[in-house]
């Protein structure tokens, strides 16, 4: 295990730019278009879609400006605790944020069948992400954050299943899903990737590029849902 | 056996009665043509007034009348387009 993020490689810098620059405006275009539609009807599950995108959004922002900043600062040694500092806040943003987005993610197609039971309080969310990002950046290990977002994966292939299952009928639904499971899978990849394995710049490549095209499809699928009978 | 209308299609209902009269319907037949009781009626009535959908007007009578904002029409323009979007991404 290598201590801490492998964040600096330099091959890699200008492709882990360009991936969460891409990313990063799929997300903010499908937040801000959506935006509309939830002002006028404050529905909950409109409100956690667009959650999903605004901490996708955010993680890939903190990942674009890490970068950015590594790339470009002039003298190492005169940056190097603010390197430190700065990689340290970004890893806890990064982790709390990307904790959130799949949380959001999950919970958008299944807050229905909780809400009966009247459990609409966030805070556990945020309080949940905040202690899963805390105990990676104190223990220098993303092993909590990468188990967490693991079991929510598999909740995520359940309910994915289940709904299936009742809307086998309906194709555009269960090739949602799948666009939601392989995003969700791609993402925890991509950070085992990073993380854990030395960074294979080819594998990298191909899922840096899978994701891309993924988040693209889904920002025509939400553009194209919301130009339809206007 | 009847479907039970969700919340944004009763406020769809609510908002097309008031558009088909004109822009302008009573409290007491807007009542009786949403299908709601007196009291869930009177809940969704001052919820569109709190959230700016409609607005009351006094008639020539003295009497209320129900009239749409903007963002009343905006809503019955957007409506379908809602609806569809949360059933295609299961919201």
């Amino acid at each position: 295990m290598p201590p801490g993020p492998i964040f600096f490689n330099h091959y890699t810098i200008w492709i882990e730019m360009i991936y969460a620059l891409v990313v990063l405006v799929s997300c903010w275009l499908i937040y801000a278009r959506t935006r509309e539609m939830y002002e006028l009807t404050s529905h909950n599950g409109i409100k956690y879609f667009r959650n999903t995108f605004l901490f996708f959004g955010i993680t890939y922002a903190v990942r674009f400006f890490m970068h950015l900043f590594m790339t470009f600062r002039i003298n190492p040694r005169l940056f190097e605790h603010i390197a430190f500092g700065i990689r340290d806040f970004s890893f806890f943003i990064m982790i709390y944020a990307s904790c959130m987005a799949t949380i959001y993610l999950t919970y958008s197609i299944f807050w229905k069948k909780l809400e009966k039971y009247e459990f609409s309080n966030v805070y556990i969310f945020h309080m949940a992400a905040i202690i899963i990002a805390l105990i990676s950046l104190l223990r220098n290990s993303p092993g909590v954050f990468l188990s967490f977002q693991s079991v929510l994966f598999l909740l995520l292939i359940i309910i994915s299943f289940i709904n299936y299952r009742k809307t086998r009928h309906k194709g555009s639904f269960s090739q949602l899903y799948l666009l939601y499971l392989l995003i969700f899978g791609l993402w925890i990849i991509s950070n085992i990737i990073e993380f854990i394995i030395i960074f294979s710049t080819l594998i990298g490549l191909i899922i840096y590029g899978i994701s891309v095209l993924l988040f693209i499809i889904l920002l025509i699928k939400v553009l194209k849902k919301l130009k339809n009978k206007r | 056996m009847v479907k039970k209308r969700g919340k944004l299609e009763v406020i769809y209902d609510i908002l097309k009665i008031i558009m088909l009269h004109k822009n302008s319907i009573k409290t007491t037949p807007l009542l009786r043509q949403s299908n709601l009781s007196s009291e869930r009626f009177l809940q969704y009535l001052s919820e569109l007034l709190e959230k700016g959908f409609i607005r009351e007007i006094k008639d020539s009578s003295d009497g209320k009348l129900i009239t749409l904002t903007d963002k009343g029409f905006k809503y019955l323009e957007r409506y379908k387009t809602i609806n569809s979007f949360i059933n295609e991404f299961g919201l």
